[in-house]
């Protein structure tokens, strides 16, 4: 990976994170409510399929149509997996978080919660 | 019975309309199938009323996010016809006689006939579909339609225009008429004008539509 290539946002990582701990049932419906469930993000579909569409076009993950339910009106599930380069880009982005993290202690001035 | 609390229970028709035009064709099928599953959950747990809440809230905000990608040709057209709106608006009150620039009969003997017109020159199909592609509701379409459309815009539009002229030189025949009684002149006269002004901003209207059907269909050969 080039040394100029920019960190993962927040809400990428959130998402790309999500895909790998639902690994094969990863779809919008899923991966919303486990983004609700765990860090209380309540976003919107749209929201989450622009992120997910430019992450794809980035080329860290990939997406197939899946099987047709009657729970969904008779419409497919869009899954999506996060492929190797999707993989790197995550470890590279915690390492620099880590690094970052690092010798840093956060003084409880201020801090009310 | 059941079978029309079946279909009260169903994801509202509308917000799957406004999705179905908003969001790019490639995550049509996805969205709404995702959406509804969630629904019929929100049902479940909660009430109808509530989940019905919930569905609209999400397609709107999901179809407004992608709005301006999927559809800006037609944003930019609503666009420039709220401003054109506007700034007639603005020149009315700037002129301090706002109210004198609504008359009802004069929007009577303009609009209808136009719009009959428009029907009787070509047919309730063209008219229907030349609104849908304004929209931007009825892609790929092959190029005798886009004609049709713009025929649909033209008619229209000329019509209004004619429209107009023809009833404000009834206006001016009328008045021609009583010159003997001078005190009405000046209101008469400016209602007179009024058919004409409201038949070249129907014109002006059409001809920008004219030319977004011509874009479109220039851009699909």
């Amino acid at each position: 990976m080039a040394e100029k290539e920019k960190f993962l946002g927040e809400f990428e990582q959130f998402l790309l994170l999500s895909i790998l701990k639902l690994g094969d049932n990863a779809y919008g419906s899923t991966i919303r409510q486990l983004l609700a469930d765990t860090i209380q993000r309540d976003v919107t579909i749209g929201a989450l399929y622009t992120t997910l569409e430019r992450l794809e076009k980035k080329g860290l993950l990939e997406s197939k149509m899946g099987e047709v339910t009657p729970e969904r009106g008779g419409r497919a599930k869009k899954y999506f997996k996060v492929n190797a380069k999707g993989q790197h880009a995550l470890k590279r982005s915690k390492q620099a978080l880590t690094a970052m993290w690092d010798n840093v202690a956060l003084s409880h001035q201020g801090y009310n919660s | 019975m059941k079978n029309l609390s079946q279909a009260y229970s169903q994801p509202p028709k509308a917000a799957n309309k406004f999705l179905t035009w908003a969001l790019p064709d490639n995550i049509v099928e996805p969205v709404l199938g995702d959406l509804s599953e969630e629904y019929y959950q929100q049902v479940a747990n909660n009430s109808l009323l509530k989940a019905k809440l919930w569905y609209w809230r999400q397609a709107l905000k999901s179809g407004f996010q992608f709005v301006l990608k999927t559809q800006r040709g037609f944003v930019m057209f609503v666009f420039s016809i709220i401003l054109f709106l506007a700034l007639t608006f603005m020149a009315m009150l700037l002129g301090d006689a706002f109210d004198f620039f609504f008359d009802i009969q004069s929007l009577l003997i303009v609009f209808p006939p136009a719009i009959a017109f428009a029907y009787a020159a070509t047919s309730k199909a063209d008219v229907t579909n030349a609104f849908s592609l304004l929209l931007g509701s009825n892609s790929e379409q092959n190029e005798q339609t886009y004609r049709s459309a713009k025929r649909v815009f033209s008619v229209l539009g000329n019509s209004g225009f004619a429209l107009g002229v023809f009833m404000t030189l009834i206006g001016w025949v009328a008045m021609g008429s009583n010159m003997e009684d001078m005190t009405h002149f000046g209101t008469a006269f400016a209602i007179s004008i009024l058919a004409l002004i409201y038949g070249i901003a129907l014109k002006m209207v059409c001809y920008v539509a004219e030319q977004k059907i011509q874009t479109l269909s220039e851009l699909q050969s």
